[in-house]
């Protein structure tokens, strides 16, 4: 992740003096404090490594880099030897110690190595190979007894075969220094030294992974492609779950999946996945996956209701019916009875097509998706204020910024891989300031934590502007060359002391004040937030106070500052930048202004409807009112995903024509009139666009399975049954059109993004791309203040629902669930939902650690299973949204935000009370 | 505890018990409480004193009587049934000729009386070859008493150092010569100048008291008797780099020597000895006890300042070294206890010519007699002295009260710890010396000596000393965890009589892949008692290759081991 790259301020960083030495003959020059294995890589010496990792300190121990030095009395290690200015290198001169190193390794290894699962791809052997070290015993001058250190095989992803592990150290320290977990460490000493997770247990960890991607023998090894054939291909993707867009090797033998390892380099993962990327495609070949041929209860193609059930059908027969009742019903009622979802999982150029068949083909605006439901208050803060609707730097800011503040973010859960550059930046001595109700893993990472009431961002963002406006700690130049409205931004404020703020927000009132001074005396400091500013009747609000913040104290168009929502979905980015939105055409270009329009009708050769059409929550009241009559879903799932389940479902059974298209019979596919099984993400082609603005391509690593359907062809199908014919051939021809009427994107063509991705505005070919924005101007001009005073939470608790409920996202699982459960080792980690509960709570209500408890709103109730924590506070309960067995979303309230028509997911108002006695402890 | 605020009159009679780790072995304790009870008893003030050990572990417990106007008098081998009538005699009838347990009396000086007919310490064949400078408070005073040490010059001498500039002080000690008694051998000043001349402003130091060395105990014996002259010697060396934070770094074992420190940093700490304005200089310094993580390679300086920093006990690769990047990251001075005791010496008592300074002839070197010796103790003699003379002249040669029976033969000598191996009786007039038993393929190392007589087997031994090698290594780098553990089998089979001569061969490649191959100082000498008793001792080697122990030795363990 750039560590060489970054130019962070909180280093301090000091222009080190050369040194010049000789390597093999060459004369080489490298900064001081380098190490010899640094500099002969820059000359392309090879110097072979095993225990070696760029990510982590030296270590030194696997002794096969043992140079020898003019003047040295011994060999030295290259890995560790800093250069000495002269210094004379001969990285051949030891290669008969490193061949009896290499003898000494392998007479403690397995003596079947050259014929094991991982025979000729370890590191370790094609070294013993290359130095001629002896691969059996009985060549070998050191031979010996061998360690018997039994395998672990029972944790749910990886196989700890400890015969194999040389104690290389490079897990124990990825897992710390890399990841910054320290799940495994050493166990006792000398000939016995073990790689062990703490006690000796079974290791319980984040299962990241990212000690199997760096292992040099096969001692770790995934546990899905145990027996799996040897891999005879690689295809370089972009990972399918969350919106860091890890770049990703699928190895595949044929059309199997073999294993998934990091791409390095990419700078948004740079060696780096997280379970789900990792381990979390095995969904793909679930048994419930749409379209796959298979025997018992699969479903091998479209399906179509007939006399209430879904029933096979051929795909001519199911996408007749879509284009035959959408015409009717356009006929019938109108191009407003109809609605599109379009999908923040599916590509850029999908849903492109998707909403240009809603739009120019049905003539209908509305068109909104998950996005409302997760940072609509973020687009619509940033677009008020600053002018986009996109993080303003990006994730590798982190590292550059002095201060840091995370403001209902749970980074290390929701965008783990992102959080390893916030990790690594707070360890370099970067301040972190978190705001959450829980005291989540990043709380423990903070310098100053603010356990803030659900629902009380504003009071508490209030109060820091307050102490920041007494200190004057402002930025007064840059409030008065690049800003407007800062006097009643000044004058909103004024009430709200830290003390006051605390009686709102029950944060102690040195602590606002010491996170106003930090933030405020900052060189640079880089907000991130997440759901826990926006979904609230007062996100946008939240969100203005953060940029009133940012721009008061100068810190927006900076390398390490700015405002920047850390985004949910692989693509929700792009599906947004593809106008996925009611208000606008792609490249965020206002339906509202005639010439855009004009533009996009020329170009489609359709007429553009120029009315407003609803948004997500509008669009399910729509259809429960009988207003909107169909609903053409691409690959979401907004039962479990939206507010109050139950009015949800109503809603879509209210409807003439429910249209699913997604990969698994989920619960909305499970109530639509006709369900058209689509591709997943190692099965497409195209682009997503991280949480940086990054728009990277994705490449199919499989075909789509035999009975389902390229999304963008099921796409242009549709479409051509509608009366707009699509003539592309290929996703490419999709993203060209994109690009001559998005001039953001007008210089990223898919040639470019073969040498990695670039983050818009792109105008040209021969622009870098934008790592951050608004270095010179605003879009708007200047970046506007907006005075904002808080409003309490639509529900609060009272006498008969007396806890607060907030809801999120664990690090296994992610959103629905529809691809987490269905992955073996992650639904076998984490197999059922919960409600986080704080100790006090619990006793009072008289439940215990693991007892099932029913939780009731004024929406529904559910029976899920106590988690006794200490992370939530007491009032406050916690369940992720997850689990269709479960809930949360049963529960929460579908009050909106009048700013940008996000739900209020994050608070409601519940009761608990003991399901049944608490089970036996096996 | 001692106090110094309840202690007794000067001109109080005292009785000494030497309750350091080798005389609570002995029976101190025993020895202490029937003192104690005896001194209810009396009739008149008597002020009892714990004290280290005067060196002299061959005669422990130990118990001194000091009488006003007269000499100190030393028992030795005092058993607690004894120790009443004892007192009683010496209190009352001070007619010492004849009495099996007195040792020796103390030089008197000009106000008191000598006893007749008891020989004087220094007269003592163990004293007369000894030069004691850092010992010479040990066993003498008590030990957490800032009285007793301050009476001795104590804590003059970084009163002096702190009159001084911090470069002034470094370049003191580089002219005094001294260099690391912790086995390095490195120019304590070169040391002392690297870290100060770091760029990073937060430096720190640590005396290393973490001994581990089989037969290895002076660093034990000067911690117990003497405690401040460790803590102003870290002081001294604190304000010569600009730390502002220093450890003392002892084995988790070493209870009495942890109680020890703690009590006398607590008494610092206390009188403003150490805190944030040092004898109104205004230097602060703060220096925190630690203790060892209990593997044998944390007393290497990487591994100590890795468990310090709370990692697992591994060294690190050297360059750089800590006085560049040490604990934290930060530089770091790492100075065994017993240089930092040289150092306080020499503030507290300057050296008058070069013929005193610390690498001059003059200089003094403590080292721990242990094995098949008559008189194991720690001594402490000039640099140079020749091993033949501290082995026989001073440490009464084999046999004794030791392990070994009189009647038997010097065999070997394990100088250093296992890191320095054996040396041969033809080697014995090499001198205790750094450059000199580097010359003879050794080291002082530890100062450690252990003598072995002709009953044991250098295969035995070798075979021996490796599996101590193999248990101590961390497991870090490959040589040393697998090689040492190869190394052991390979022994194995030559003790056992089923190695053939070729095997030698690989033995001896073995030894230098350990060797050259090995991270650290542990894993590069951890062939050394191989290659040693391989130079040495071929010919036991030979024999068990043609079937048979030369000593003996090898068949009674095994059987031993089988029984």
């Amino acid at each position: 992740m750039n560590i060489g790259t970054n130019s962070g301020t909180n280093s301090g960083t000091a222009t080190a003096p050369a040194v010049s030495l000789n390597i093999d003959g060459q004369p080489v020059t490298v900064e001081a404090g380098r190490t010899i294995l640094e500099a002969a890589r820059t000359v392309g010496v090879d110097i072979p490594t095993l225990c070696y990792d760029a990510k982590t300190k030296p270590f030194g121990g696997c002794r096969v880099c043992l140079v020898k030095v003019a003047g040295s009395e011994r060999p030295v290690a290259a890995c560790t030897t800093p250069c000495g200015d002269g210094m004379v290198v001969d990285t051949q001169g030891s290669r008969d110690l490193v061949r009896d190193v290499l003898n000494l390794q392998m007479s403690d290894h397995p003596e079947n190595c050259t014929v094991c699962a991982a025979s000729g791809h370890t590191a370790l052997h094609d070294l013993a190979e290359t130095f001629g070290a002896a691969a059996t015993d009985r060549d070998n001058p050191f031979a010996g007894t061998r360690r018997e250190q039994a395998a672990e095989t029972i944790n749910p992803f990886i196989v700890r075969d400890y015969n194999a592990c040389i104690q290389c150290g490079k897990c124990i320290r990825v897992c710390d220094e890399a990841r910054g977990v320290v799940a495994i460490g050493w166990k006792g000493g000398s000939f016995n030294l073990k790689v062990t997770a703490p006690f000796d247990d079974v290791l319980d960890c984040e299962f990241c992974g990212h000690c199997v991607d760096v292992c040099p023998t096969g001692s770790l090894r995934e546990k899905m492609a145990e027996g799996a054939p040897q891999p005879d291909r690689t295809v370089t993707t972009i990972c399918g779950y969350c919106g860091v867009g890890c770049g990703m090797h699928v190895q595949l033998a044929g059309d199997q999946v073999v294993r998934i390892t990091p791409e390095y380099g990419n700078p948004s993962n740079d060696g780096a996945l997280c379970v789900k990327g990792k381990f979390g495609y095995d969904f793909i070949q679930h048994r419930e996956r749409l379209g796959v041929p298979g025997k018992g209860e699969r479903v091998t193609g479209p399906l179509v209701r007939k006399n209430g059930r879904l029933e096979p059908a051929s795909w001519d027969e199911a996408l007749d019916m879509v284009g035959r009742r959408l015409l009717e019903i356009r006929a019938a009622h109108g191009p407003e009875a109809i609605a599109g979802m379009p999908s923040a999982k599916c590509t850029n150029e999908e849903n492109y097509a998707f909403q240009k068949m809603l739009r120019g083909g049905l003539v209908t605006n509305h068109i909104d998706h998950c996005t409302r439901l997760c940072h609509a208050a973020s687009t619509k803060g940033l677009i008020m204020a600053l002018g986009t609707g996109a993080m303003t730097n990006s994730t590798d800011d982190f590292e550059a910024a002095d201060v840091i503040f995370c403001c209902g973010t749970n980074t290390i859960e929701n965008h783990p891989v992102s959080a390893l550059k916030l990790k690594r930046a707070v360890r370099k001595g970067a301040r972190l300031i978190v705001a959450d109700p829980r005291r989540i893993e990043l709380a423990e990472w903070a310098d100053i934590w603010l356990d803030l009431q659900p629902g009380t961002n504003s009071a508490l963002l209030l109060g820091m502007l307050h102490v920041i406006l007494a200190e004057d700690l402002v930025d007064h130049a840059f409030i008065a060359a690049r800003t407007e409205g800062f006097e009643a931004v000044r004058q909103a404020a004024q009430r709200y002391t830290p003390e006051f703020s605390a009686t709102i927000t029950g944060v102690a009132p040195h602590k606002i004040m010491e996170a106003a001074r930090l933030y405020g005396r900052a060189n640079a400091a880089a907000i991130y937030n997440g759901m826990g500013i926006t979904q609230h009747i007062s996100g946008t609000d939240n969100m203005l106070c953060l940029t009133n913040l940012a721009l008061a104290t100068g810190n927006v168009g900076r390398l390490g500052t700015g405002v920047n929502p850390l985004r949910g979905q692989n693509n929700v980015q792009g599906s947004c930048d593809m106008a996925g939105i009611p208000t606008e055409l792609p490249g965020y270009q206002l339906i509202a202004d005639p010439a855009v329009r004009a533009k996009f009708g020329n170009a489609w050769g359709t007429p553009i409807p120029d009315w407003i059409g609803k948004t997500l929550v509008e669009i399910t009241d729509a259809a429960h009112a009988g207003e909107i009559k169909a609903i053409y879903v691409l690959g979401e799932n907004p039962i479990l995903s939206d507010p109050d389940v139950n009015k949800t479902t109503e809603a879509l059974k209210n409807l003439d024509l429910l249209v699913v298209q997604d990969i698994f019979l989920t619960e909305t596919a499970a109530l639509a009139h006709v369900v058209l099984p689509g591709a997943s993400f190692l099965e497409k082609d195209g682009t997503f666009t991280n949480t940086d603005r990054r728009v990277q391509r994705v490449r199919a690593a499989l075909p789509t399975p035999p009975g389902a359907m390229d999304d963008l062809k099921i796409i242009m199908e549709v479409s051509r049954r509608i009366g707009l014919t699509m003539n592309y051939r290929s996703p490419e021809d999709v993203w060209d059109e994109i690009r001559s009427l998005w001039p953001g994107v007008a210089g990223i063509s898919y040639a470019r993004l073969e040498q990695g991705g670039i983050q818009w505005p792109c105008p040209s070919e021969d622009h870098p791309g934008t790592p951050f924005l608004y270095a010179e101007t605003f879009p708007i001009g200047r970046a506007r203040f907006y005075p904002v005073e808080f409003i309490p939470s639509a529900e609060l608790p009272d006498a008969e629902y007396p806890l607060m409920l907030t809801t999120g996202r664990w690090l296994l699982h992610y959103h629905t669930g529809s691809m987490t459960r269905r992955s073996r080792g992650i639904d076998e980690a984490l197999p059922e939902g919960f409600v986080e509960i704080h100790p006090d709570d619990a006793e009072r209500i008289g439940v215990v650690a693991d007892q099932p408890v029913r939780v009731t709103s004024r929406r529904g109730t559910i029976t899920v299973r106590a988690l006794v924590s200490h992370r939530s506070r007491p009032g406050v309960v916690f369940i992720p949204f997850h689990f269709a067995e479960a809930a949360a979303n049963a529960l929460t309230n579908t009050a909106l935000d009048p700013k940008c028509k996000i739900p209020e997911l994050k608070v409601c108002a519940v009761h608990i009370e003991a399901a049944a006695a608490p089970a036996a402890k096996g | 505890m001692s106090d110094d605020a309840q202690r007794p009159p000067d001109n109080y009679p005292r009785i000494f018990v030497g309750t350091g780790s080798c005389g609570l072995a002995a029976g101190a304790a025993g020895v202490f409480d029937a003192a104690r009870q005896w001194v209810r008893e009396a009739s008149q003030d008597i002020h009892l004193v714990r004290t280290g050990c005067l060196g002299m572990c061959h005669r422990e417990p130990v118990l001194e009587i000091h009488l006003p106007g007269r000499s100190r008098v030393v028992y030795g081998e005092v058993r607690a049934e004894q120790v009443a009538d004892l007192l009683t005699r010496h209190f009352y009838q001070p007619e010492l000729e004849g009495v099996p347990q007195v040792v020796g009396q103390r030089a008197p000086d000009h106000e008191s009386r000598p006893y007749e007919n008891v020989p004087l310490l220094t007269e003592l064949a163990f004293f007369s070859g000894q030069r004691q400078r850092l010992l010479a408070r040990a066993g003498r005073i008590d030990p957490h008493s800032l009285v007793d040490y301050e009476t001795e010059g104590g804590y003059g001498g970084i009163r002096a150092a702190l009159g001084m500039k911090p470069q002034e002080v470094r370049d003191r000690v580089r002219r005094s010569g001294l260099s690391g008694r912790g086995g390095g051998g490195f120019l304590t000043a070169d040391k002392w100048e690297l870290a100060a001349s770091q760029p990073d402003g937060q430096r720190y130091v640590i005396a290393n008291g973490d001994e581990g060395d089989p037969g290895a105990f002076s660093d034990r014996t000067l911690l117990e008797s003497d405690p401040h002259a460790v803590i102003e010697g870290l002081m001294i060396a604190a304000w010569a780099t600009g730390a502002s934070r220093g450890f003392i770094y002892t084995r988790a074992a070493y209870a009495t020597v942890i109680h020890r420190l703690e009590v006398a940093l607590a008494f610092c700490v206390k009188r403003g000895y150490l805190g944030d304005n040092i004898f109104g200089s205004g230097f602060a310094l703060d220096i925190q006890l630690r203790k060892g993580s209990g593997s044998y390679i944390c007393g290497e300086e990487t591994a100590l300042i890795a468990t310090l920093e709370g990692r697992p006990p591994m060294p690190d690769e050297k360059p750089p070294r800590p006085a560049q990047r040490g604990f934290m990251g930060h530089p770091t001075v790492v100075n065994n206890v017993e240089t930092l005791a040289c150092v306080s010496h020499q503030f507290v008592t300057p050296p008058d010519s070069a013929d005193q300074a610390d690498g001059g002839a003059a200089a003094t070197k403590l080292l721990s007699l242990s094995g098949a010796i008559a008189r194991p103790g720690v001594v402490e003699v000039p640099l140079g002295t020749p091993l033949r003379q501290v082995i026989f002249d001073i440490g009464g040669g084999v046999g004794g009260n030791g392990n070994g029976d009189a009647a038997r033969k010097f065999k070997a000598v394990l100088v250093g710890g296992p890191d320095g191996g054996f040396l041969p009786a033809s080697l014995l007039d090499t001198p205790v010396d750094f450059a000199a038993l580097r010359a003879v393929g050794s080291t002082l190392g530890s100062g450690a000596l252990v003598v072995v007589d002709d009953t044991a087997c250098m295969v035995g031994l070798a075979r021996y000393f490796s599996r101590f090698e193999a248990d101590a290594s961390c497991g870090k780098c490959v040589p040393c965890r697998v090689g040492t553990t190869r190394l052991v089998e390979r022994l194995d089979r030559i003790v056992q009589g089923r190695a053939t001569r070729a095997e030698l061969t690989t033995l001896e490649h073995l030894c230098g892949v350990i060797r050259d191959g090995s991270l650290c100082g542990l894993g590069r000498a951890a062939p050394t008692p191989v290659t040693t008793a391989l130079t040495h001792f071929y010919a036991d080697f030979e024999a068990h290759i043609a079937g048979h122990c030369p000593t003996g030795a090898c068949d009674r363990e095994q059987t031993a081991g089988e029984a």
